[in-house]
Protein backbone atom coordinates (compact mmCIF):
# COMPACT_ATOMS: atom_id res chain seq x y z
CA UNK A 1 0.00 0.00 0.00
CA UNK A 2 2.71 2.52 1.04
CA UNK A 3 4.61 1.42 -2.63
CA UNK A 4 1.12 2.40 -4.33
CA UNK A 5 0.85 5.76 -2.71
CA UNK A 6 4.54 6.51 -3.66
CA UNK A 7 4.42 4.99 -7.12
CA UNK A 8 1.07 7.33 -7.22
CA UNK A 9 2.84 10.58 -5.76
CA UNK A 10 5.85 9.83 -8.53
CA UNK A 11 3.45 9.96 -11.33
CA UNK A 12 1.82 13.02 -10.38
CA UNK A 13 5.00 14.93 -9.51
CA UNK A 14 5.27 13.95 -13.49
CA UNK A 15 2.49 14.66 -14.78
CA UNK A 16 2.61 18.09 -13.05
CA UNK A 17 6.47 18.81 -14.30
CA UNK A 18 5.21 17.76 -17.46
CA UNK A 19 1.72 20.74 -17.55
CA UNK A 20 4.78 23.02 -16.28
CA UNK A 21 6.88 21.84 -19.00
CA UNK A 22 4.15 22.52 -21.66
CA UNK A 23 3.06 25.78 -19.71
CA UNK A 24 6.29 27.16 -20.28
CA UNK A 25 6.97 26.06 -23.79
CA UNK A 26 3.13 27.31 -24.54
CA UNK A 27 2.05 23.91 -25.56
CA UNK A 28 -1.96 23.53 -25.28
CA UNK A 29 -2.50 27.07 -24.19
CA UNK A 30 -2.21 30.49 -25.73
CA UNK A 31 0.35 30.90 -28.26
CA UNK A 32 1.35 34.71 -28.59
CA UNK A 33 -0.65 36.06 -31.45
CA UNK A 34 0.52 36.74 -35.02
CA UNK A 35 1.28 37.11 -38.79
CA UNK A 36 2.13 34.40 -40.72
CA UNK A 37 1.21 35.82 -43.90
CA UNK A 38 -0.35 39.16 -44.63
CA UNK A 39 -0.38 41.13 -47.77
CA UNK A 40 -1.92 44.02 -49.23
CA UNK A 41 -2.46 44.52 -53.21
CA UNK A 42 -5.36 45.84 -55.38
CA UNK A 43 -8.08 43.65 -57.00
CA UNK A 44 -7.18 43.24 -60.55
CA UNK A 45 -10.66 42.24 -62.16
CA UNK A 46 -14.09 41.59 -61.96
CA UNK A 47 -16.43 44.40 -60.23
CA UNK A 48 -14.04 44.78 -57.34
CA UNK A 49 -11.30 45.84 -59.42
CA UNK A 50 -8.99 48.56 -57.94
CA UNK A 51 -10.44 47.95 -54.76
CA UNK A 52 -8.37 47.24 -51.59
CA UNK A 53 -7.26 43.75 -50.71
CA UNK A 54 -5.90 42.69 -47.15
CA UNK A 55 -5.58 39.32 -47.58
CA UNK A 56 -3.62 37.19 -44.50
CA UNK A 57 -3.27 34.19 -42.01
CA UNK A 58 -3.05 34.91 -37.93
CA UNK A 59 -1.84 32.44 -35.59
CA UNK A 60 -1.87 31.64 -32.32
CA UNK A 61 -5.56 32.62 -31.01
CA UNK A 62 -8.04 31.44 -28.96
CA UNK A 63 -10.06 28.94 -30.46
CA UNK A 64 -13.50 29.99 -30.64
CA UNK A 65 -12.92 33.73 -30.45
CA UNK A 66 -13.99 36.77 -32.44
CA UNK A 67 -11.41 38.71 -34.37
CA UNK A 68 -12.03 41.77 -36.34
CA UNK A 69 -9.44 42.87 -38.81
CA UNK A 70 -8.86 46.14 -40.29
CA UNK A 71 -8.28 46.71 -44.14
CA UNK A 72 -7.44 51.09 -43.84
CA UNK A 73 -5.96 53.81 -46.02
CA UNK A 74 -5.22 57.14 -45.65
CA UNK A 75 -5.71 58.86 -48.62
CA UNK A 76 -7.61 57.18 -51.47
CA UNK A 77 -7.40 59.19 -54.74
CA UNK A 78 -10.54 58.11 -57.41
CA UNK A 79 -10.61 59.70 -60.83
CA UNK A 80 -13.92 59.35 -62.33
CA UNK A 81 -15.48 59.63 -65.74
CA UNK A 82 -18.28 59.29 -68.28
CA UNK A 83 -17.78 56.62 -70.67
CA UNK A 84 -19.55 55.64 -73.77
CA UNK A 85 -18.08 53.23 -76.25
CA UNK A 86 -15.14 52.99 -74.05
CA UNK A 87 -14.50 56.91 -74.73
CA UNK A 88 -14.40 59.36 -72.31
CA UNK A 89 -16.76 61.83 -72.22
CA UNK A 90 -17.00 65.31 -70.75
CA UNK A 91 -14.37 66.43 -68.33
CA UNK A 92 -13.18 63.71 -65.46
CA UNK A 93 -13.09 64.66 -61.28
CA UNK A 94 -10.43 63.81 -59.07
CA UNK A 95 -12.28 62.46 -55.33
CA UNK A 96 -9.89 62.05 -52.15
CA UNK A 97 -11.04 60.72 -49.59
CA UNK A 98 -9.08 60.24 -46.23
CA UNK A 99 -9.62 57.43 -43.78
CA UNK A 100 -10.67 55.31 -45.25
CA UNK A 101 -11.89 51.65 -43.83
CA UNK A 102 -14.26 48.66 -45.01
CA UNK A 103 -17.77 49.65 -44.65
CA UNK A 104 -18.22 47.25 -42.06
CA UNK A 105 -15.58 45.92 -39.75
CA UNK A 106 -16.07 42.02 -39.99
CA UNK A 107 -15.79 39.75 -37.30
CA UNK A 108 -13.51 36.34 -38.13
CA UNK A 109 -14.10 33.30 -36.32
CA UNK A 110 -10.82 31.36 -34.80
CA UNK A 111 -10.43 28.23 -35.66
CA UNK A 112 -10.17 25.11 -33.24
CA UNK A 113 -6.26 25.30 -34.33
CA UNK A 114 -6.42 28.89 -32.99
CA UNK A 115 -5.41 30.63 -36.68
CA UNK A 116 -7.73 32.94 -39.05
CA UNK A 117 -7.40 33.01 -42.42
CA UNK A 118 -8.97 35.53 -44.29
CA UNK A 119 -9.25 38.26 -46.73
CA UNK A 120 -10.94 41.82 -46.00
CA UNK A 121 -11.94 43.76 -49.15
CA UNK A 122 -12.27 47.48 -49.16
CA UNK A 123 -14.73 48.98 -51.63
CA UNK A 124 -13.81 52.37 -53.92
CA UNK A 125 -15.60 54.94 -51.75
CA UNK A 126 -18.11 56.90 -53.93
CA UNK A 127 -18.97 60.69 -53.39
CA UNK A 128 -22.15 61.91 -52.22
CA UNK A 129 -25.15 62.54 -54.50
CA UNK A 130 -24.32 66.24 -54.61
CA UNK A 131 -21.15 65.44 -55.45
CA UNK A 132 -21.66 62.51 -58.25
CA UNK A 133 -21.12 62.97 -62.01
CA UNK A 134 -24.09 62.38 -63.72
CA UNK A 135 -23.24 60.84 -66.86
CA UNK A 136 -26.31 61.38 -69.97
CA UNK A 137 -27.01 58.04 -71.48
CA UNK A 138 -25.82 56.01 -73.23
CA UNK A 139 -22.49 56.99 -71.70
CA UNK A 140 -21.84 55.39 -68.42
CA UNK A 141 -19.93 56.78 -65.25
CA UNK A 142 -16.64 54.76 -64.46
CA UNK A 143 -14.08 54.89 -62.01
CA UNK A 144 -10.89 55.24 -64.39
CA UNK A 145 -8.23 55.28 -61.99
CA UNK A 146 -7.58 54.61 -58.45
CA UNK A 147 -4.36 55.27 -55.95
CA UNK A 148 -4.65 54.06 -52.27
CA UNK A 149 -1.85 55.38 -49.69
CA UNK A 150 -0.18 54.37 -46.91
CA UNK A 151 -2.47 51.23 -46.27
CA UNK A 152 -2.58 48.89 -43.45
CA UNK A 153 -3.73 45.59 -42.23
CA UNK A 154 -4.25 45.58 -38.75
CA UNK A 155 -6.01 42.60 -35.95
CA UNK A 156 -8.02 45.34 -33.94
CA UNK A 157 -9.37 42.76 -31.33
CA UNK A 158 -5.59 41.98 -30.37
CA UNK A 159 -4.31 45.47 -31.59
CA UNK A 160 -1.44 44.04 -34.04
CA UNK A 161 -0.14 45.94 -37.10
CA UNK A 162 0.16 42.91 -39.87
CA UNK A 163 1.64 44.87 -42.37
CA UNK A 164 1.60 48.14 -44.07
CA UNK A 165 2.03 49.21 -47.84
CA UNK A 166 2.73 53.09 -48.81
CA UNK A 167 1.15 53.30 -52.21
CA UNK A 168 -0.96 50.97 -54.54
CA UNK A 169 -2.33 52.23 -57.81
CA UNK A 170 -3.68 51.59 -61.28
CA UNK A 171 -5.15 52.17 -64.46
CA UNK A 172 -8.41 51.02 -64.52
CA UNK A 173 -9.72 52.14 -67.72
CA UNK A 174 -6.65 52.89 -69.74
CA UNK A 175 -8.40 55.20 -73.18
CA UNK A 176 -9.61 57.52 -70.04
CA UNK A 177 -8.29 60.72 -69.27
CA UNK A 178 -5.80 61.40 -66.40
CA UNK A 179 -4.20 59.86 -63.93
CA UNK A 180 -4.35 60.19 -60.05
CA UNK A 181 -1.53 62.18 -58.89
CA UNK A 182 1.23 60.87 -55.97
CA UNK A 183 0.44 60.34 -52.47
CA UNK A 184 2.28 63.65 -51.71
CA UNK A 185 -0.07 65.51 -53.52
CA UNK A 186 -3.48 64.06 -52.21
CA UNK A 187 -2.29 64.71 -48.77
CA UNK A 188 -3.04 67.83 -49.26
CA UNK A 189 -7.11 66.99 -49.76
CA UNK A 190 -9.13 68.68 -50.49
CA UNK A 191 -10.88 66.01 -49.05
CA UNK A 192 -14.73 64.67 -50.36
CA UNK A 193 -16.63 62.90 -48.27
CA UNK A 194 -18.15 59.57 -48.56
CA UNK A 195 -21.36 59.29 -49.84
CA UNK A 196 -24.13 56.65 -48.23
CA UNK B 1 37.01 80.12 -117.52
CA UNK B 2 34.30 82.56 -117.91
CA UNK B 3 32.08 79.42 -119.02
CA UNK B 4 32.80 77.94 -115.33
CA UNK B 5 32.36 81.15 -113.47
CA UNK B 6 28.73 81.35 -115.08
CA UNK B 7 27.92 77.62 -114.44
CA UNK B 8 29.03 77.96 -110.60
CA UNK B 9 26.30 81.07 -110.45
CA UNK B 10 24.01 79.03 -112.36
CA UNK B 11 24.39 76.18 -109.44
CA UNK B 12 24.76 78.55 -106.64
CA UNK B 13 21.19 80.12 -107.66
CA UNK B 14 19.75 76.73 -107.71
CA UNK B 15 21.36 75.83 -104.12
CA UNK B 16 19.79 78.78 -102.81
CA UNK B 17 16.80 78.39 -104.40
CA UNK B 18 16.34 75.03 -102.78
CA UNK B 19 17.16 76.76 -99.69
CA UNK B 20 14.33 79.19 -100.11
CA UNK B 21 12.26 76.09 -100.94
CA UNK B 22 12.68 73.97 -97.85
CA UNK B 23 12.87 77.28 -95.32
CA UNK B 24 9.12 77.65 -96.97
CA UNK B 25 8.27 74.21 -96.58
CA UNK B 26 10.09 74.08 -93.00
CA UNK B 27 12.01 71.39 -93.22
CA UNK B 28 14.75 71.18 -90.91
CA UNK B 29 13.11 74.20 -88.36
CA UNK B 30 10.74 74.02 -85.85
CA UNK B 31 7.34 73.51 -87.83
CA UNK B 32 4.47 76.02 -86.83
CA UNK B 33 1.42 74.18 -85.01
CA UNK B 34 -1.49 73.96 -87.03
CA UNK B 35 -4.63 71.76 -87.37
CA UNK B 36 -4.31 70.17 -90.40
CA UNK B 37 -8.18 68.68 -89.41
CA UNK B 38 -10.14 69.27 -87.72
CA UNK B 39 -14.43 68.58 -87.88
CA UNK B 40 -17.19 69.70 -85.27
CA UNK B 41 -20.37 67.15 -85.41
CA UNK B 42 -23.06 65.52 -83.71
CA UNK B 43 -22.65 61.64 -83.05
CA UNK B 44 -25.30 59.43 -83.62
CA UNK B 45 -26.53 59.74 -79.96
CA UNK B 46 -26.37 63.61 -79.68
CA UNK B 47 -22.74 64.10 -77.90
CA UNK B 48 -20.55 67.04 -79.92
CA UNK B 49 -17.98 65.36 -81.40
CA UNK B 50 -14.28 66.97 -81.79
CA UNK B 51 -12.00 64.91 -83.89
CA UNK B 52 -8.95 67.03 -85.23
CA UNK B 53 -5.12 66.14 -86.50
CA UNK B 54 -2.71 68.96 -85.27
CA UNK B 55 0.66 68.52 -86.86
CA UNK B 56 4.12 70.68 -85.74
CA UNK B 57 4.39 70.38 -82.22
CA UNK B 58 7.40 69.32 -80.29
CA UNK B 59 8.07 65.59 -80.15
CA UNK B 60 6.08 64.93 -76.53
CA UNK B 61 4.73 68.19 -76.05
CA UNK B 62 2.03 68.27 -73.98
CA UNK B 63 -1.63 70.40 -75.37
CA UNK B 64 -4.49 71.69 -73.71
CA UNK B 65 -7.57 71.58 -75.72
CA UNK B 66 -11.04 72.70 -74.86
CA UNK B 67 -14.14 71.89 -76.83
CA UNK B 68 -17.76 73.38 -76.33
CA UNK B 69 -20.45 75.29 -77.08
CA UNK B 70 -22.27 78.48 -75.59
CA UNK B 71 -25.60 76.58 -76.00
CA UNK B 72 -27.39 73.12 -76.82
CA UNK B 73 -30.97 72.56 -77.66
CA UNK B 74 -32.67 69.24 -77.39
CA UNK B 75 -36.11 67.86 -77.86
CA UNK B 76 -37.36 65.02 -76.17
CA UNK B 77 -40.55 62.85 -76.78
CA UNK B 78 -42.53 59.80 -75.74
CA UNK B 79 -42.32 56.32 -77.10
CA UNK B 80 -43.72 52.89 -77.38
CA UNK B 81 -42.00 50.44 -79.41
CA UNK B 82 -40.18 52.81 -81.04
CA UNK B 83 -43.41 54.83 -82.02
CA UNK B 84 -44.10 58.35 -81.18
CA UNK B 85 -46.99 59.24 -79.30
CA UNK B 86 -48.94 61.85 -80.88
CA UNK B 87 -51.24 62.96 -78.30
CA UNK B 88 -48.03 63.41 -75.68
CA UNK B 89 -46.32 66.95 -76.02
CA UNK B 90 -42.83 67.49 -77.35
CA UNK B 91 -40.63 69.23 -74.42
CA UNK B 92 -37.75 71.55 -75.11
CA UNK B 93 -34.48 71.17 -73.28
CA UNK B 94 -32.02 73.99 -72.99
CA UNK B 95 -28.50 74.55 -71.63
CA UNK B 96 -25.49 77.14 -71.67
CA UNK B 97 -22.22 77.19 -71.15
CA UNK B 98 -22.78 77.37 -67.41
CA UNK B 99 -24.46 74.42 -67.20
CA UNK B 100 -20.79 72.43 -68.67
CA UNK B 101 -20.78 72.35 -72.59
CA UNK B 102 -16.99 72.63 -72.19
CA UNK B 103 -14.54 69.42 -72.47
CA UNK B 104 -10.80 70.03 -71.42
CA UNK B 105 -8.47 67.82 -72.49
CA UNK B 106 -4.13 67.74 -72.11
CA UNK B 107 -2.59 65.02 -74.90
CA UNK B 108 0.80 64.39 -75.52
CA UNK B 109 2.39 64.44 -79.08
CA UNK B 110 4.30 61.87 -81.04
CA UNK B 111 7.53 62.11 -81.33
CA UNK B 112 7.29 63.36 -84.95
CA UNK B 113 4.87 66.18 -82.89
CA UNK B 114 1.40 65.37 -84.11
CA UNK B 115 -1.71 64.93 -82.17
CA UNK B 116 -4.62 62.57 -83.39
CA UNK B 117 -7.63 62.67 -81.05
CA UNK B 118 -11.48 63.20 -80.76
CA UNK B 119 -13.22 64.82 -78.04
CA UNK B 120 -16.49 64.24 -76.69
CA UNK B 121 -18.95 66.31 -74.89
CA UNK B 122 -22.70 65.19 -74.27
CA UNK B 123 -25.60 67.36 -73.44
CA UNK B 124 -26.41 67.52 -69.88
CA UNK B 125 -29.04 65.78 -67.84
CA UNK B 126 -30.17 65.36 -64.35
CA UNK B 127 -31.15 62.54 -62.24
CA UNK B 128 -34.23 60.12 -63.99
CA UNK B 129 -36.62 61.10 -60.86
CA UNK B 130 -39.09 64.04 -62.07
CA UNK B 131 -41.63 64.78 -60.70
CA UNK B 132 -44.12 65.82 -63.61
CA UNK B 133 -42.42 63.10 -66.20
CA UNK B 134 -43.22 63.93 -69.57
CA UNK B 135 -44.30 60.21 -70.42
CA UNK B 136 -46.87 58.71 -68.10
CA UNK B 137 -46.96 55.75 -66.81
CA UNK B 138 -49.04 53.43 -68.26
CA UNK B 139 -49.69 49.99 -66.65
CA UNK B 140 -49.03 47.07 -69.48
CA UNK B 141 -47.24 49.82 -71.94
CA UNK B 142 -43.48 50.20 -71.82
CA UNK B 143 -43.48 53.98 -72.45
CA UNK B 144 -39.58 55.69 -72.71
CA UNK B 145 -38.97 59.65 -73.08
CA UNK B 146 -36.09 59.77 -75.87
CA UNK B 147 -34.27 62.35 -77.78
CA UNK B 148 -35.64 63.11 -80.63
CA UNK B 149 -33.35 66.01 -82.40
CA UNK B 150 -30.59 68.44 -81.17
CA UNK B 151 -28.70 71.40 -82.06
CA UNK B 152 -25.25 72.98 -80.63
CA UNK B 153 -24.68 76.78 -81.11
CA UNK B 154 -21.55 78.05 -81.39
CA UNK B 155 -19.36 74.57 -81.45
CA UNK B 156 -15.36 75.59 -81.66
CA UNK B 157 -12.15 73.64 -80.65
CA UNK B 158 -9.21 75.31 -79.63
CA UNK B 159 -5.67 74.52 -78.68
CA UNK B 160 -5.45 76.45 -75.90
CA UNK B 161 -1.57 75.85 -75.18
CA UNK B 162 -0.61 77.21 -78.53
CA UNK B 163 -3.93 79.29 -78.84
CA UNK B 164 -4.97 78.15 -82.20
CA UNK B 165 -8.74 77.43 -82.74
CA UNK B 166 -8.91 74.51 -84.70
CA UNK B 167 -12.70 74.51 -85.28
CA UNK B 168 -16.01 76.62 -84.89
CA UNK B 169 -19.19 76.18 -86.16
CA UNK B 170 -22.30 78.43 -85.64
CA UNK B 171 -24.55 75.87 -85.47
CA UNK B 172 -24.72 72.13 -85.60
CA UNK B 173 -28.04 69.97 -86.11
CA UNK B 174 -28.72 66.61 -86.02
CA UNK B 175 -32.39 64.67 -86.36
CA UNK B 176 -31.24 61.39 -84.03
CA UNK B 177 -34.74 59.95 -84.54
CA UNK B 178 -35.99 59.85 -88.00
CA UNK B 179 -40.09 59.54 -87.42
CA UNK B 180 -39.27 62.07 -84.01
CA UNK B 181 -39.92 65.59 -83.94
CA UNK B 182 -37.17 68.01 -85.12
CA UNK B 183 -38.95 71.27 -83.19
CA UNK B 184 -35.33 72.38 -81.57
CA UNK B 185 -35.57 75.95 -81.76
CA UNK B 186 -32.78 78.23 -84.04
CA UNK B 187 -29.22 79.29 -81.99
CA UNK B 188 -30.49 83.11 -81.64
CA UNK B 189 -33.57 81.48 -79.70
CA UNK B 190 -32.30 78.96 -77.49
CA UNK B 191 -29.54 81.40 -76.61
CA UNK B 192 -32.08 83.66 -75.02
CA UNK B 193 -34.12 80.63 -72.99
CA UNK B 194 -33.81 79.80 -69.64
CA UNK B 195 -31.72 76.65 -68.48
CA UNK B 196 -33.91 73.60 -68.63
CA UNK B 197 -32.19 70.59 -68.37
Amino acid sequence: MKQMLKNQAKQTGIALAAVAAFAALGTGSAQAQEFTAASITLENAGESAGSLNCSFRETGLIPGEQIRYDCASQYVGVMEQCMYRNKPVGNNRLYIYNNIHPEELEHFDVGNNGRVRGTVITQIPEPGEANAIICTAPAELAVTAVRWCNNSLTDMTNGILATTVAELSDQLVKTAQGSVPGCATLANGPFTTPGE
Amino acid sequence: MKHTFGKQAKLSGIALAAVATFAVLGFGTAQAATFTSADLSINSVGFLEAAFKETGLAPAESVNYTSGATDVGWVTQCFVKNKPVSNLPIQVHVAHTADGLTTTRTYTATNRGVITQAILTAYPTVEEEVEDPLCPETEGVEITEEITAIRWCNASLTDTTNNIVGASEPSLFRQIKRNGSSAVPECGVLATMPTDI
